[in-house]
Parts: C-alpha cells; structure tokens; sequence
C-alpha cells in the first residue's frame, strides 16, 4: 500500500549512485585549519555496498559528511546519481536527504522527547507521505522492534535504538544508506546483530550502501572495501 | 504549520529546557503591566460612567463670591431642572471647643438633583438649625447623631453623617459638610467679600451636549466669570492623580517588563542551545530550515501565549482586588470589568518582548548544521550575525512607539522610556567593563577566586544582561527613595519652619484692628501679615474671551477657574520684578497688574497686554504692568494675580492673615477666641495641611515603591534563572573543580566571587545612577534642596548585593550538591 505512495527522487538507475571526484576538504579556522580529505575519488553504483575501513582520524566520517551535504567539499565534485550536489543550498540538501539518503550514526541521535514511532515517522511527515504512521510501524516490525513503538529512546537499549535508526532510515525507501560506525557504540554480540539489519535492509530495499568502520570484520560484509588513510583512499 | 506544531509540542514533552523561565518572566511582566493599565483604564471608565453622580447634575455652572442675577436664573432655568448650592470654607465647633475646618455647603430642597446619598442609618436631611457632616468630620471630632456643632453664629444638632454624596469629586484638604439654604444663611458666613462659590447644577435634556451647553451660558454671559464643568469632565482632578500615577507605575511596569526581556532572552539562550541537536537530527532527516524555524517558534508561541494569558488575567483581576483595597481612598470604585483595550495593548507588549527576546537566538538555532552531530558540537551557537539584530530592534521599537502613543502624557512617557534605554545602555557598557576587569584581573589569587573571576568573562556568560536587569530596578529604587526622602524631609522639617503656623481667611474688613489685637493678646510677639482677599476668574485675555479659547496652555493655570486676587502698593515678599515695573505704594492711575512670570510665559504674554477680571460678575480690565518671579516655597501669601491700588478697594473684600508665633508659642488660645468671637474666620493650621500632603505623598511612594520592588523582584527572578540557564556549563565545572579535589565550601566560594564581584559592581554604578537621577528630579522639578536619608538610601545597594548573592546560591544549590560520579556520566 505505502509503495504507491513512495516520494520522488532525484536518482536515476543509470548514473553511479555516488561520484567523488578528487575531493578535498579542509576544516576549523586560523591556526587550528585542517586538512580532512585530500583528493578522494570514489564510485558506488546502485544496489553496491562499499565498506571505508581506516583508523580514527583519517577523514571517513568526513568523507560520509560530504556525501550527505552535511559539509561542502572545498574542491572536486560529489555528484549524488549525476547530480553535482555542490550548488544545492542547505534546504534542497535537507530534502535531498529526506527523500533519497538514510544516514545512521554511531551515536543513534534519536529525537529524545518522541517515541521510536514518532522517530521514524519523522522524516516520512517531513516529505509529505501519507500515513507516515502506518508506515513507520512497519518498519519497525521489520526491524523486530513491533513491540516497542511507543517506547522513547531512553527506555530502550543501545542495539535496540540502533535498530529505530535504521528503521527510521530505510523507511523513505532511499537509494542509498550512508552508516558512520554502526556498530561503534555497541558490544560486538549486539553490534553482530545490527550489521546483519543493516544490510538485510539494504538488500530488501535495493540500496546502495556505504559503511564507515574501523572494523575489519564489518567491512568484509561489503561488497568491496576500500581503505582511508590520511584523507587519501587507497583500493 | 501543521507538521511543526506536531513536532513542537512532541518536542514539548522533553520539559521546557529555558522555556520555564521565559514563561514566569513574561507572565510576571505581563501581570505587572496589565495590572497598573487596566486600572488606571478602569478608574477613567467608572469617573466617565459615573460623572452624572461625581457632578450631582449633567452640567455645573458656578460663580464666584455671587448668586446668579435674574437673567442668568433665567437662562438657567431655561436650560432644565437645577439645583443651587452655596460652598464655602467654615469651622465646625464642638460644644468643649474643638474645632475643624469643613468644606460647608448650602443646599436647596431639590439636592441632590441626581446620583444617590450614601449616610448612615438613622440620618436624616438637614433642617434649618441642622447639618449633615461628612464621616471624617465624625470621626476627627467624634461626633454622632444628634451631637450639636457650631457654625458661624449659629448652633446646629448632628442630623446626618454621609458617606457620600453626589458632587463630591476629587481630593480635598478639608472634608464635606452640607446645611440647607436657611442654615447656612443663619451661621452668618456667607457676606459680601467672603470667600464662597454657588454652583448650578442643572439635568439638561435627553441628548444634549454638557459641555456646548455651558460654553454657550459663558458666552451668554461674557462678563459674569462663570465656570461651567460637564458632567464628562467631572472628576477631573481624580483623572489627572489617577493619570500621573499611572504614568509613573507605568513606567516602573515598563522597567520591569525589559528587565523581563532580559531575563526571557537569557532563557530563550538557554532553549535554543538545548534544541540544537534535535534540530540538527531533524535536518539529518530531512527538516528545512523553514520547518525548523516554525517548529522553535510554535513552542516559544505556545508558551508564551500561556503566559500572556496567565499575564492578563492577573491585570484583569487588578482593578477588583485594588477598588476593594484602596476603598474610600476613591472617590468612584473602579470598574470591576475587564478593561479590554488595557489588556491587548499589554497582550501585544507581550508578543513583541517575546519577539524580540527569542527571535535572535531562535534564528540562531535553526542556523546549527547537522554536520555538527559528527563531531560532537552540537550544542555550540552558531556565530551571531548582524542582521539578526534588526527585527527585534524594530520590534522594540515600535514596542516604544505604542507605549509613548498611548500614554496620557507622550511626552512624559517619551522622557520615561529614553530614560529606560539609557539606563539599559549605561548597564550594558557597566557589564562591558566588568567583562574587561575580570579577563585583566583573572589571574590574581588563587586558583577558587580566579575561577570566579573568569566565570564573569567566560564565553556565553550573561553579565551584560545581569548588570542591566539588575541595575535598572536597583536605579530605579534609589532615585524614588533619593526623592521621596529629600522631598518629605522638606515638607516635615523645612517647610513648618518657614511657614506660617496658621493660615486665616473671610476676617472680615470692619473687624481687622479687632483681629490684630486678639493676635497680639493671645500670641505675643507672633508675625502677622494681612492682606486683602478677593476671588475671581480670568475672563479675557487682551480682548479675545477664555471662553472662546480652544486650547488653553498646559501651563496657564490661571485661566482655569477662580483665582485668589488681591491687590498691594507693596511688592510681596518673596517676590522679585523680572520682567516691567513694580507701580509706586500711592498710585492711583488706571488699573494695573502683575502676573506670575511662568504663568505669563505659558500664554505668551508680554508687559502691556491686557487681563481681564471678573469680580462679582463685574468685568476690570488691566494693564499687565510687570511679570513676578515668585518663591513658592515661602509659603506666604503667594498671588499669582496682584493688582495695583486704586482698582478694586470699592468691591466688597474680605482680609486674610499669616500668623508665625515665636518658637515654642502655640496659636491654641487665639484660634479658641477666634470661634468664639469671630466665628466667620477660618483656620487652617499649616500642620494638618503639611499632614495631608505627607500622607498622600506617602500613599504615591508607597504604591511607587511597591511596584519598583516588583521591579526588583523581576531583576532577581532574571538573575536565579540565568544561573538556572547555565546550570550545564556550571555543573560541568563544578564537577570538575571537585573531581580535582576541591570541596564543596571552596567551589562555593568561586561562586560567591562571581556573584559578589558582579552585584556589587552592578549595586555601585546604580547607587550613583539613582542618586544623579533624584538629585535632578529633587532640584529641578520640586525645586527642594536634596536632602535625602543617606543612611537609608545606603542600606538599598547593600541589600540588594545580599539579596542578589542569595538569589545565585539558592539558583546554585543543585549544581553544587551533584555527585561528581553522576554528573561524569552526563557530561
């Protein structure tokens, strides 16, 4: 029933979901100015997933920041499906978000005052889909979470907020699913748990993905892998 | 909209986070400001619908020193049914002596021609040898029905006690008495001379206008030198105490809703800094600015329409709960219903404080970037811009505007408002220099005290807006209390030592040797001085009548009903020629005169202009032949209107007296021979006068001095709750300070540093403020020497210093008291 209602995107099927293009960012001010990436390239074709694995402060999370608009790469191109995001302005980035990209974070950041229901019915109500409700709830249940809709973050664990992140994700139906250290704040039993979620999702709605980690082991779940040093990737 | 106000109120649920805070300030505020407007509007409304029962009639035509001739009866009774009354001042006589001066009446068969007499049970009107007394008579006399007063030559039995009567509007010195025609006639007061008026009051017919009406007898009758009140116009002077009043508690409430502001922008910091990082999470998910901003702004709107309204509701209750507190003080009981022009103008007051204290940190907080969310900054503001300054500079603007617009006196609220801005730009350049002290000074002493220090100039810290939320109220306070204790010392010690013991009026001519040696008999080596007296209007002003005149100055005072006359060879003393000549002690050309300088200029006067008085109905034209500067303040004989002599020695007159006995001699003795001998003359004892205007100056600083400590009050609720609002980043600190092994007395006293430092800073500058202020309004506008209790006015920084450092502990007490181990695992 909700298919019927799934919103526009911008994404077509022929064009690589993500092309960087020598990418470069640099961030902070004055003496303190860094810089992140270095000159990254890097393609993911639709349905793809692609692993980042690297150590702490090599510029993978700020390579997925630049991917998801969230920061504006200083030179190169990030085009999203053929579309140069660069001179999208925060609003169109914002929508281009709520419609196309589901974004999961190590630190879950739900909405504290709403209810797991209410938190992945956010950005279905943001794009205007009907019965954001009945949706969210559904996709709850298929994240096993059917039980808990009315729960707020603080009553539920780690693994299972983690579990509403994804659900409040994937529930736009995106094209892409962008994870930054899914697993980061989880022991490695739960962690295990929510990194077979993550990408039984991702294959049951035909999303590309591109996983941030440091972890090996979740970085073999990918279809390719490619390493971060320095603000450099490397095959 | 929809979807935001769903996401504001779910966002609602995580508790008010600052909102709490804006949400009592403005509620406070509101309350204040509704409070003093919708009863000042509510006293306006119920004088306006009561004027019939304030005037005893639709109009009133008096006169001074006269009866109506029969022309002037007949036009007045063409004009509807009336009723006469002869006023006049007498002293009512105890059987054992005991005498009081009343403002006594005589009244025909048909008073009260309109509204109802309130008396106590069992009285009854007054006949021939009876009088009615007002209840403040009965009660300084202790007298009861049936007691027996005399008046004048006559003897008179107690038959009513009034609470009150109709046309007894406004505040007087000296309480009400009524008699009827027949009465008053045989107390033998009222003689050629003597000082009296007679009042018309008239029920005109259905429709017509008072006002035209009496302006067309005063052009019926030029020269009679009739006043004529419509019933609109009654309560004028109750209008005019009620409209100052209101002005200056109004410009308290108006400190006290920007202090509010102030308050309400530390609280809308501390929101907004709370909500970035849903804000950042709901435009990871999608949100646009647009949604975010209206999301902020449905909660800030909700909460502050609460608080509007419990606002409001207080200001509605206000005229109820103070009509029946200040009842009898009144001469109407204010309208109990809602006053609803008062309450949406201070409803709207509400809405752009509101604006204008969220709108830069709410713009603020939409602007946070979801990026932030990465690298764990998500609480930190984004960099003010500029622009963001502008729609709540408008906001406050217009704010004034409407404050200065709908004030009875613009240009007293515009002076008042500049004044609010300056104060506020003065404290904010005072939380400058305290900024600057404490980076200079934050690495003296030890570690504690430097941590104190620096918590005055730490990034986000609210000592601007602490030093102008308390700093005004605090100014405000030591400018009223500089004031009202220089100018009450004046009037206690100052004024009863240069001013004549007692004043003595309607002596009459025949009786003046007589008089002076009763005065010399009883109170030896006391300094007497008489003069003649005469009452009468200013009718015309060189040629063109008063009564044609559209617009009368707002300081020609002597144009506005009688005005005691007298006539002298001598110039006053007290007086000095500023402008002209002073006539010689023998002149006896046409008729000249000399006006007060300041009167002289309200009308744009010059000497040889022409006045023209109506004395007795009889027009006397005058040269104007000097301009007087006098010296109110000497509490002599002080005429506005003097007259050379030669003019009107051939009107019947009365003489008036000043008596200063010798230090340590009482007028007892002469005013008891006076009653009894010369029962026509009147007293008034400088004592009860200086009496009457201490205890209604006191009534005005009391009420003043309440609504400043609400002012107060308002500074401190600003100064807790921005600790409360930075209870984050003081807990932070506090728990490291004690994870490096600091107890808690010694972090208590970084504490008290910050707050003691600040306070006292804030405490000095507004002792200078305020004592500046009242030295200006003492000197410049009482024109009193400044005098003020210093003592006193000392105690007020000191406490407020007290009571500012008690207000940031109590604020301060949770944060001390977490345990280290919890707060870690929040931080």
């Amino acid at each position: 029933m909700w298919l019927r209602n799934k919103p526009p995107n911008c994404f077509g099927m022929k064009e690589a979901l993500i092309e960087l293009d020598d990418v470069r960012l640099t961030l902070g001010e004055g003496e303190v100015r860094t810089e992140i990436l270095k000159g990254v390239s890097l393609k993911l074709q639709a349905g793809e997933s692609v692993a980042v694995l690297g150590p702490s402060g090599s510029g993978k999370s700020s390579l997925m920041a630049v991917v998801a608009g969230l920061e504006r790469a200083d030179a190169g191109q990030v085009r999203l499906a053929g579309q140069d995001i660069g001179g999208l302005n925060e609003d169109a980035l914002a929508r281009l978000r709520g419609r196309s990209l589901g974004i999961i974070l190590q630190a879950f950041h739900l909405l504290p005052t709403m209810t797991a229901l209410e938190n992945v019915s956010v950005p279905l109500e943001l794009a205007g889909v009907d019965d954001p409700r009945g949706r969210a709830a559904f996709e709850l249940e298929q994240v096993g979470l059917g039980h808990r809709l009315t729960h707020y973050p603080a009553q539920l664990s780690g693994g299972e907020q983690q579990r509403v992140a994804i659900a409040r994700a994937t529930a736009p139906r995106p094209e892409l699913l962008l994870a930054d250290e899914p697993t980061g704040n989880l022991d490695s039993k739960t962690g295990g748990a929510i990194i077979d979620l993550l990408f039984e999702r991702a294959g049951h709605a035909g999303a590309g993905l591109l996983v941030i980690t440091h972890d090996a082991a979740v970085a073999a779940r990918a279809g390719r892998t490619v390493h971060m040093s320095d603000g450099r990737l490397t095959a | 909209m929809k979807l935001a106000l769903k996401l504001a109120l779910r966002d609602l649920r995580g508790g008010l986070s600052g909102l709490g805070l804006l949400w009592l300030c403005l509620a406070v505020a509101i309350a204040g400001l509704a409070s003093v407007t919708s009863l000042a509007s509510s006293v306006d409304r119920a004088i306006a619908d009561n004027g019939r029962q304030l005037l005893g009639g639709d109009l009133m035509l008096s006169v001074a020193q006269r009866s109506a001739n029969a022309d002037e009866q007949a036009a007045i009774d063409a004009l509807g049914r009336s009723s006469k009354s002869v006023t006049t001042r007498a002293m009512l006589v105890t059987a054992d002596g005991r005498s009081l001066l009343s403002e006594l009446s005589g009244v025909d068969s048909a008073w009260p021609l309109a509204g109802k007499l309130d008396w106590a049970p069992g009285s009854k009107r007054p006949d021939v040898a009876e009088i009615a007394i007002g209840r403040e008579i009965a009660e300084r006399l202790e007298l009861g029905l049936g007691d027996r007063l005399r008046v004048g030559r006559g003897n008179y039995r107690v038959s009513a006690i009034i609470n009150k009567a109709p046309g007894a509007s406004g505040f007087a010195l000296a309480p009400p008495s009524v008699m009827n025609e027949a009465g008053l006639a045989m107390s033998g007061l009222i003689q050629p001379g003597s000082i009296s008026s007679t009042g018309y009051r008239i029920i005109l017919s259905e429709g017509a206008d008072g006002e035209s009406v009496g302006k067309a007898f005063q052009r019926q009758f030029p020269e009679g030198g009739w006043r004529s009140v419509a019933r609109e116009e009654a309560g004028a002077g109750t209008r005019r105490f009620i409209d100052r009043l209101g002005q200056m508690l109004l410009l308290v409430a108006l400190s006290a809703l920007a202090i509010g502001g102030l308050g309400m922008s530390s609280a809308a910091a501390a929101f907004a800094s709370s909500r970035r990082p849903s804000i950042a999470i709901l435009k990871l998910v999608g949100a646009t600015r647009r949604t975010v901003d209206s999301m902020l702004f449905a909660e800030i709107g909700l909460i502050s329409a609460t608080a509007i309204l419990a606002g409001i509701a207080v200001g509605a209750a206000a005229p109820a709960v103070v009509g029946k507190l200040a009842e009898g003080l009144l001469p109407v009981t204010p309208d109990t219903g809602p006053q609803w022009l008062a309450l949406a103008e201070a409803a709207l007051f509400g809405v752009l404080i509101t604006f204008a204290a969220s709108w830069r940190m709410v713009a603020n907080a939409g602007e946070t970037r979801p990026a932030r969310l990465l690298r764990g900054d998500v609480g930190n503001g984004e960099p003010l811009r500029w622009r963001t300054f502008l729609l709540p500079g408008a906001a406050l603007t217009l704010a004034a505007a409407i404050a200065i617009a709908s004030a009875s006196d613009p240009m007293f609220a515009a002076m008042g408002v500049g004044a609010i801005a300056l104060l506020c730009a003065l404290f904010a350049l005072i939380g400058v220099a305290v900024r600057w002290t404490a980076r200079g000074a934050k690495h003296l002493g030890g570690p504690i005290t430097r941590l104190g220090i620096a918590a005055l100039d730490r990034p986000g810290a609210a000592t601007g807006r602490l030093a102008v939320s308390l700093g005004l109220g605090l100014t405000l306070l030591v400018t009223l209390a500089g004031t009202a204790s220089s100018v009450l010392a004046e009037i206690e010690t100052s004024i009863p030592k240069r001013a004549p013991a007692l004043f003595l009026v309607d002596i009459p001519r025949a009786e003046e040797p007589r008089f002076r040696q009763m005065t010399g008999q009883e109170v030896s080596g006391a300094e007497l001085r008489m003069v003649p007296s005469l009452r009468g209007p200013v009718v015309a002003v060189n040629g063109v009548r008063v009564a044609d005149m559209k617009d009368i100055p707002e300081g020609a005072w002597i144009l506005r009903g009688d005005r005691g006359l007298t006539f002298s060879g001598e110039l006053p003393p007290a007086n000095r020629i500023v402008a002209g000549k002073w006539w010689s002690n023998d002149y006896r050309g046409p008729p000249l005169v000399s006006i007060d300088v300041d009167a002289a200029t309200a009308l744009g006067l010059k000497v040889g202009d022409r006045l023209t008085v109506s004395i007795l109905g009889r027009p006397i034209e005058a040269t104007i032949a000097s301009f007087r500067e006098i010296d109110w303040r000497s509490f002599g004989f002080n005429f506005a209107i003097i007259f050379a002599p030669g003019s009107l020695e051939q009107a019947p007159f009365t003489m008036m007296a000043t008596i200063a006995p010798p230090e340590g001699h009482s007028t007892a003795s002469l005013e008891r021979r006076l009653t009894q001998e010369l029962p026509m003359v009147s007293a008034i004892r400088v004592a009860d006068v200086v009496a009457e205007v201490k205890s209604l100056l006191e009534s005005i600083d009391g009420a003043v001095r309440v609504a400043t400590a609400f002012a107060i009050l308002m500074g401190m609720i600003v100064l807790a709750g921005s600790v409360v609002a930075t209870r984050r980043q003081r807990s932070r600190e506090i728990i490291l300070l004690r994870l490096v092994g600091a107890t808690r007395g010694e972090v208590a006293r970084s504490q008290l540093v910050e707050f003691l430092g600040l306070s006292t800073a804030v405490a000095l500058a507004a002792f200078g403020a305020g004592v500046v202020a009242a030295y200006l309004v003492v000197t410049q506008t009482f024109e009193f020497p400044f005098a003020p209790d210093w003592r006193s006015l000392a105690l007020i920084p000191l406490g407020a210093i007290l009571l500012a450092v008690a207000a940031a502990f109590v604020a301060t007490i949770p944060a001390l008291n977490a345990r280290p181990a919890a707060g870690l695992r929040a931080l």
